[in-house]
């Protein structure tokens, strides 16, 4: 059971994190062309501001980001709830 | 010395289905994750269409849902009372005993679900492929028991045991349940997000507009 919970937390979680890095990525890409591409590699952790810079930019709220970004919040909840009735046990 | 000590009654027992759920905890998340997906599948379908492919053929939608939570309770103590007849030590040896229907049941099966998908409704989407593929398998479990009974009636020893059967054999017992599990959690985890991608999405009136604006350069 805790298993199964566990796969499904890190699952959701991974899926979102991919989802938002594609996010990241297709817009580093069409602001900054190739050089963009390889930005997005390199300063990844920068997906935690990039929801307001999109904002500033496109003008538009990125309300796809943070439906992603809650799910994956969701995820690690799930997985970290299922770990810890594992070390009470 | 003096500290308070629990008395455990001999005769106090779980219910039967509370013993069972936490026996078979993988049997029941796979009959309550298909049960609970099928009945709001149907449920989704009814609100949304308003009515259900059922009410064509003259059913009540709330008595197909009832007779499907009833069907899935019945799969599950089948499944279950199933299971208990046999310990992984005890189906290994079976296993061992048998190894020419073994490979010949494994192969018919992998040779026939293309087919089942192809041919059944349920073949055009993920939980429905997992479906098939568990029904089968289950199915061909029976098939593989009886023919297994049949053929220790009708030769008393056996005749054929090879060594690399027999690896194989151990291999795939600790590595199936392992890959089973990690499938059923990627697959209820890909509903999850579905669903909570919908529900997130319905909630704040989500357009659509931004991922527009980064596909559309114009």
């Amino acid at each position: 059971m805790r298993t199964i919970c566990k796969i499904v937390g890190f699952a959701l979680f991974y899926i979102s994190t991919i989802i938002m890095f594609l996010f990241w990525f297709s817009a580093m890409t069409k602001w900054l062309g190739f050089i963009g591409s390889i930005l997005a590699i390199i300063i990844a952790p920068g997906l935690v501001i990039f929801p307001i810079i999109f904002w500033v930019v496109e003008g538009v709220f990125p309300a796809f980001y943070f439906i992603i970004w809650g799910i994956g919040i969701i995820g690690i909840i799930i997985a970290m709830l299922s770990s810890a009735n594992e070390s009470r046990y | 010395m003096n500290e308070p000590t629990e008395i455990i009654s001999p005769n106090k027992k779980d219910n039967v289905f509370i013993t069972r759920i936490k026996k078979y905890q993988i049997i029941t998340i796979t009959m309550a994750f298909l049960l609970l997906y099928r009945t709001f599948d149907h449920l989704i379908y009814y609100f949304k269409e308003g009515n259900s492919p059922y009410q064509a053929i003259g059913l009540n939608i709330w008595l197909v849902l009832s007779l499907h939570i009833v069907v899935y309770i019945l799969q599950w103590l089948i499944l279950t009372w199933i299971a208990s007849k046999y310990t992984a030590q005890s189906l290994k040896e079976k296993i061992y005993g048998h190894p020419i229907i073994t490979l010949i049941l494994l192969v018919i099966y992998l040779h026939e679900l293309p087919y089942r998908y192809a041919n059944s409704s349920l073949g055009s989407n993920l939980v429905g492929i997992f479906e098939l593929t568990i029904y089968y398998a289950f199915l061909f479990y029976i098939y593989w028991l009886i023919i297994c009974w049949l053929s220790k009636l009708i030769w008393k020893r056996q005749r054929y045991q090879w060594i690399w059967y027999n690896k194989l054999v151990d291999k795939l017992i600790v590595i199936i349940p392992i890959i089973y599990k990690f499938l059923l959690g990627i697959i209820i985890s890909i509903v999850v997000f579905i669903n909570l991608f919908t529900i997130l999405t319905r909630i704040t009136n989500y357009s659509g507009v931004d991922i527009w604006k980064l596909f559309h350069f114009n």
